[in-house]
Order: C-alpha cells, then sequence, then structure tokens
C-alpha cells in the first residue's frame, strides 16, 4: 500500500488519545466508599459483563475512528485492485485525434479505450482530456471527474492533421493536479507522435500507452503537373505520387473525378515504396480530385486539387527586337498562348492590362516609369524579362537592383559558350541529361553577378541567366551580331518556358489542413461557412476564396502508420498497457473514510444501546 | 444485616430461643437508599474491599429495586421469627430514633 500524503499517517497516533482520555478519566474516578456492592453486583449481574464489553467496544470504535481518518486522509492507494476500487491519479489522457486514427474505426476504437481508461480510475481521480491535434485554437483544458471526462472524450472529432505529444503537453492546464500525475496516451502511437517527446515525461512522470491497433496503409502524398512551365494544347499530364506505408504489396485503382470527366488508372505498389502515376488529364479538366481505392485510411486516399494552366499571356515587348518577337509568333500559323504588343519605351502604357514585360536591350528608363514598373512588378502573376547590351553599363542598376549587379562589357575573343544550365530548375528540366544550348555561341555580353538564382553560366563562369523572384536577366541581347541563339531550336523554348513559369508560380499554392486562414480573407469552408481571418482550415476539400477555389488536403506524412518500437519505447520509458490488465490499483481513500463514518456510528449505537 | 442473611438470622432466633425479647434496628445509610449519585464513580465495598466502576444513572432503579426487596425480606423474616425490625435513617440522630420507637412501643402495651 502507498499512500498520497502519508504525513497524515502521523496523525493516527492520535488513535492512542481516546484510550488516554479512558484511562485518564479512569484514574481521576471519585472513590466512593460503599457498604456492599452487592446490590449493584446483584442487579447488574447479567448487564455487567455487556456493560463492560459494550465499554471496551466504545472505546474501539473511537480508536478506530481516528486511525481510519488518518489513513483516509493519507490517500492510500493499493497495487491491486480491491472490491473493483479503481487507481487514483491525476490524469493527462492524450487522445489521439490525428487523421490516421481514420483508419478503419479507429477514432471510435480509441474513445472505447479511453473509457475503459477512465473506468479503471476510482472517482476521486480526476482528468484532462487533451486531444493529441488542437481542434479549436485557444481551447482552454481543465481538471474534470470521471463523468465530465467521459463526455469530454466522446466530443473529440477526427483532427484531419498530425499532431505530437509534445505539442499536446504543452496544452496542459496551469491549474496545479491534486494527486499523483499519470500520461496516459492512447492512439495508434505513430512515430511521429513521439516527435520531441517531452524529457521530464520519460524520466519523471508515468506515461501509459493504450494501442489503438492499426495496418498498413497507402497514401497520395502528391499531385503535381508533370511539366508546369509548359503550355498545354489539348491536354496536360497530370503526376501523382504515392506511398505505400504497408507492409504488403498493393495494387488497386486510382481514379480522377473532375466535372463530368472521370479517368482511372491501375497501380501496383511494393512494401514502403512510392511510385508516380501519370494521368493523361484534357486541358478544361483543371480541378478536381483523386482517389484511391481499397485502402483503409480514408483521410489521405483523396487528394483536390486546382492547377492554373497556363493558356493565355498578355506580353509587352519594350524596344526594337524582332528576333524576340518572331520567337513568340508561330511561324506555322498555329495558335499560340501569347497575345504582343510591342512598344518603344514604358511610357504611358497601361501595364495592369499584361502579364510579362520583356525589355529587349535596357535603356534609360525615367523615375516615373521605374515606379510604374515596381508596382507592375508586385502583382501576383507578373514577370519581367530583360536582355542587357552594351549600354546598359553604368546606366540600368535602378530597376535590376536586388536581382543582380550589372559589371562590365565583356567581349570575349573569338565566342564563350554556355556550359551549365541547372536543370533542377523546371524551365532548363527538359534539358535533363543532354548537353542543352551546347551550340550556342555568345560573341558578347554584360558580366552580370548575383548571389543566387543563376540559371545558365558561360564557359568562363559569369552568368548568362539569371531569374530571381519575377525577374529574369539575359546577359546578352537577342541580337545576331550578340549570339547565335536567335537561330538555335533551344531558343524558343527556353524563352517560353521562362515566360510561362511567372505565369505559372501561383500552382505552388496549396494549402493544407492546419494552416492559417490568414492572410486570406472571408474564406469559405466546403459547407460554405465563412472562416475568420485567424482561423485555419479544418477540413481537406475545395474552399473558396474570392469566387476562387482553393484546395486543402492532408499532412502527407501523417499516413506513414509505422508506429513507435519497443526499444524506443523502453528509452522514452512509455509503456504500453492494456487498459483491463495492466492499470489495476486501488483507491483506498473512500473506503477508509466510509469505514471512519461508520466507526462513528456504531460508537453512538454503543452509546444508546444499554 | 449485610452478612450472610441466613446466619443473621439463625443468630437471632438463638436469642429468641432462650426467651429473650431481640429488636432489630436496621441502620440504613441514605445513600444506600436512594443511591443518588450523579457521576460515575469507583465504588469500594467496606466489607471486602472490592471495587467496581459504577454508572450510578444506569443503575439507579435496578439497585433501588433490589434494595427495597433486600429490606421487605429482612422484615418478613424477622416478623417471622418475632423479631421487632425497624429501620432507622442514619441522618435521624439515633437517640430520637430511639425514643421515637420507645413512644411507638409503650403505646401498643
Amino acid at each position: 500500500m502507498t499512500f498520497l500524503h502519508p504525513w497524515f499517517l502521523l496523525g493516527s497516533v492520535l488513535a492512542a488519545v481516546p484510550v488516554l482520555i479512558h484511562l485518564w478519566f479512569r484514574k481521576r474516578l471519585k472513590k466512593v466508599p460503599f457498604s456492599t456492592l452487592r446490590f449493584l453486583k446483584s442487579t447488574e449481574a447479567r448487564r455487567f459483563g455487556w456493560l463492560k464489553l459494550r465499554e471496551w467496544l466504545i472505546l474501539l470504535t473511537r480508536c478506530l475512528f481516528v486511525l481510519f481518518l488518518f489513513v483516509g486522509l493519507a490517500r492510500p492507494h493499493l497495487k491491486s485492485t480491491l472490491f473493483g476500487i479503481g487507481r487514483l491519479a491525476s490524469v493527462y489522457l492524450i487522445a489521439d485525434n490525428s487523421y490516421s486514427m481514420a483508419y478503419g474505426d479507429n477514432l471510435g476504437r480509441m474513445k472505447e479505450l479511453g473509457r475503459q481508461v477512465i473506468a479503471r480510475y476510482s472517482t476521486n481521480s480526476e482528468f484532462c482530456i487533451i486531444p493529441l491535434c488542437e481542434e479549436r485554437v485557444g481551447t482552454e483544458y481543465y481538471w474534470m471527474r470521471s463523468e465530465s471526462a467521459l463526455h469530454a472524450l466522446d466530443r473529440i472529432g477526427l483532427a484531419y492533421t498530425g499532431g505530437s505529444i509534445r505539442e499536446a503537453v504543452d496544452r496542459l492546464p496551469e491549474m496545479e493536479p491534486r494527486h499523483t500525475v499519470e500520461y496516459v496516451y492512447v492512439g495508434d502511437g505513430q512515430v511521429d507522435n513521439f516527435r520531441d517527446f517531452p524529457v521530464p515525461l520519460s524520466t519523471e512522470g508515468l506515461f501509459f500507452w493504450v494501442q489503438v491497433a492499426t495496418g498498413g496503409n497507402i497514401g497520395i502524398s502528391r499531385v503535381r503537373l508533370k511539366d508546369p512551365v509548359a503550355v498545354p494544347q489539348q491536354s496536360y499530364t497530370m503526376q501523382v505520387m504515392l506511398n505505400s506505408y504497408s507492409p504488403r504489396a498493393w495494387s488497386g485503382k486510382i481514379g480522377v473525378t473532375s466535372g463530368d470527366c472521370y479517368l482511372e488508372n491501375d497501380c501496383e505498389l511494393q512494401s514502403g515504396a512510392e511510385a508516380i502515376v501519370d494521368f493523361e488529364m484534357p486541358v478544361e479538366c483543371a480541378a478536381g480530385k483523386f482517389e484511391i481505392f481499397d485502402d483503409s485510411l480514408l483521410a489521405d486516399n483523396v487528394y483536390y486539387f486546382m492547377k492554373q494552366l497556363p493558356q493565355s499571356m498578355k506580353i509587352l515587348l519594350v524596344g526594337d527586337s524582332p528576333y524576340l518577337l518572331r520567337a513568340l509568333q508561330s511561324e506555322s500559323g498555329a495558335e499560340v498562348p501569347f497575345e504582343i504588343k510591342i512598344a518603344d519605351r514604358i511610357g504611358n502604357v497601361d501595364l495592369r492590362r499584361y502579364d510579362v514585360m520583356i525589355l529587349a536591350g535596357l535603356s534609360e528608363i525615367s523615375d516615373g516609369e521605374r515606379l510604374r514598373l515596381s508596382a507592375f512588378l508586385s502583382r501576383p502573376g507578373t514577370g519581367l524579362v530583360v536582355t542587357l547590351d552594351d549600354s546598359v553599363v553604368g546606366t540600368a542598376g535602378g530597376i535590376l537592383e536586388g536581382v543582380c549587379r550589372i559589371e562590365e562589357n565583356v567581349v570575349p575573343k573569338g565566342y564563350v559558350v554556355v556550359n551549365w544550365v541547372d536543370t533542377d530548375h523546371r524551365v532548363f528540366k527538359i534539358f535533363e541529361n543532354q548537353r542543352a544550348m551546347r551550340d550556342v555561341l555568345f560573341y558578347r555580353y554584360v558580366r552580370i553577378s548575383a548571389p543566387d538564382g543563376v540559371l545558365a553560366r558561360f564557359s568562363t563562369g559569369d552568368p548568362c541567366i539569371i531569374l530571381r523572384g519575377n525577374t529574369a536577366v539575359i546577359a546578352c541581347r537577342m541580337v545576331p551580331s550578340s549570339t547565335n541563339f536567335v537561330y538555335k531550336s533551344s531558343f524558343v523554348p527556353v524563352l517560353l518556358r521562362l515566360l510561362v513559369n511567372f505565369v505559372a508560380g501561383s500552382q505552388l499554392t496549396e494549402f493544407r489542413v492546419g494552416e492559417n486562414v490568414a492572410p486570406l480573407e472571408r474564406v469559405r469552408t466546403p459547407a460554405g461557412d465563412v472562416l475568420a481571418s485567424d482561423d485555419f482550415f479544418k477540413i481537406p476539400g475545395f474552399y473558396s476564396h474570392n469566387g476562387e477555389s482553393l484546395c486543402v488536403n492532408v499532412e502527407p506524412g501523417e499516413g506513414d502508420l509505422r508506429i513507435l518500437g519497443q526499444e524506443r519505447a523502453a528509452i522514452l520509458n512509455v509503456q504500453k498497457v492494456d487498459p483491463e490488465k495492466d492499470l489495476a490499483g486501488s483507491d483506498l481513500t473512500t473506503l477508509f473514510l466510509i469505514m471512519a463514518l461508520l466507526s462513528v456510528f456504531f460508537e453512538l449505537g454503543f452509546i444508546l444501546l444499554r | 444485616m449485610l452478612d450472610d442473611p441466613d446466619n443473621v438470622l439463625k443468630a437471632l432466633r438463638s436469642f429468641r430461643y432462650r426467651k429473650h425479647e431481640v429488636i432489630v434496628f436496621h441502620i440504613v445509610d441514605r445513600d444506600e437508599r436512594d443511591f443518588p449519585f450523579e457521576e460515575s464513580a469507583v465504588f469500594s465495598d467496606l466489607e471486602s474491599g472490592s471495587e467496581m466502576v459504577v454508572t450510578p444513572g444506569l443503575m439507579r432503579s435496578r439497585y433501588k429495586k433490589r434494595f427495597s426487596e433486600f429490606l421487605d425480606s429482612c422484615h418478613r423474616n424477622l416478623l417471622e421469627s418475632h423479631i421487632d425490625h425497624t429501620v432507622l435513617d442514619t441522618a435521624t440522630p439515633y437517640d430520637r430514633a430511639l425514643f421515637a420507637y420507645l413512644q411507638k412501643r409503650a403505646r401498643l402495651i
């Protein structure tokens, strides 16, 4: 037997007080000389024994009252089960409501196990029910009795986000617990849930883990455009990335629904493998959802997508550059996604009508033009391409400030070539595994430098193309006297992909459940409710914002259902328990207090019984 | 009279057999008769010296009944043996009690 407040046991010595009082009064009893005790004895002969016994019983009940009272106040606790009395503790019950609990009926199973845990504790215990993933920001948690704890447990819903015990523990109530603290985590025990596990829990507290069994899972981790800077004509390719978190091989179907369009592909996936499945989509189908069928964790089986396909761009070409103009216009008469306007200067051209501006050669720009250019570039989905010529040195630092530094004109003996391109970048990804632009010669260029964003370099090491933010700088003017690039087959693709890159930037915007809605305002949920600016995305699906759709998906990592191993659990001092078998214990407080009360009743009974 | 009642009666009868007139003045203390004690106390037997813790409130009525029965028994047995039995209270001066007895006896003669 252990005691929560053992110092109360010192009070049990007060059980001797009734005995001392008894002896004290007995000693102080007046001595009365009497003629004979015969009549007293004969009078009470039959009752005398009973009275003597009664006197001792009263004394005994008084002693027991004091003893039981102080033992009860010391909060006795037995490590085994006695009369079905439960454990005594202040229990932080961390309920796993992360979206991995959408596996089968695991959320319901978690609640059932949580109820079993609560039932193992005595009515004197207190509980704090903390969902692993916070359902509402700023929710306050507090200690409660078992009945309220059961209600709180029932109210917990699936969070569609990942969570960790660390974050849950950070939300513990400020109010001090009244008993010995025990932590009980009820959940599937994903490895990720134990990240940054608080050291005090593994060294000081009792941390129990009631496991909710789980299994393998296949999840869609991402959906993307195969070539995000290509301009699709009839169709485009979407890539669905799948991850297997299952110990078994999986084969099933993946379907995509977009409006009235439905496509389906078969897929086979080995245990622990990744796979990419291509879907050839018609250009009309830019939004919809991908689904895996025949898999158990439903939450990550659906992926909502909306890709803005570059279809039409308005381009302002400033300066005289017939080669650039020719590259942007289709010679064969095929439809091109560009609407081009030509201007000598920026001047008073209404820049709001254009998506991309090309400055062919950088001449003097007035302060007013510079301001208008800055305003133009501050709009999302806009871009600027600048080709530099000799005259720029010393004059055009202004608009390229923050992008690159212009140093000097370089006229090599003969020519230089481009011997490196960044094939990891989506603009040059098409040149992967081939020596791109190897036959392009440059007769003169402007030496520029930038800390990052270099997409191509000359053989001299100087940057040829720099892309920083929504500004691209080409260190050479696109004319035959400077380069033969304008005659090469790579010229048009590079130029087009550079331009499309700017407007395709918004494709990168992707939301996850759990992310804050800010800075967007008046975002509507799939059910049509308006979210506050400090709220966050709670469920996956299509949200709307200013008439546009936002697709929100679950965090793919949570689909990894690998659980904490035994060795790691031992290191963290996490005890895996079965609530029915391993959470035995008896809080004897109430029992002892009831016995103290019974002692009082018995004493009164003995006093009244003559 | 608090000794063995049979032996006492036997001894008194022997006097009566020898034609003596025997008068028993049975002196009783008021405490003996009324048992007016209130607080629990250790009662000490003056004859045997034995002691007993007594709670008077619990015993009074039964004691008084038993004591009264004892006096009646003594009175009845002594009268049967033609022995006069008079109960005297220790609170009454013995000369006054004796005088009262003698006056009563003179009236009877």
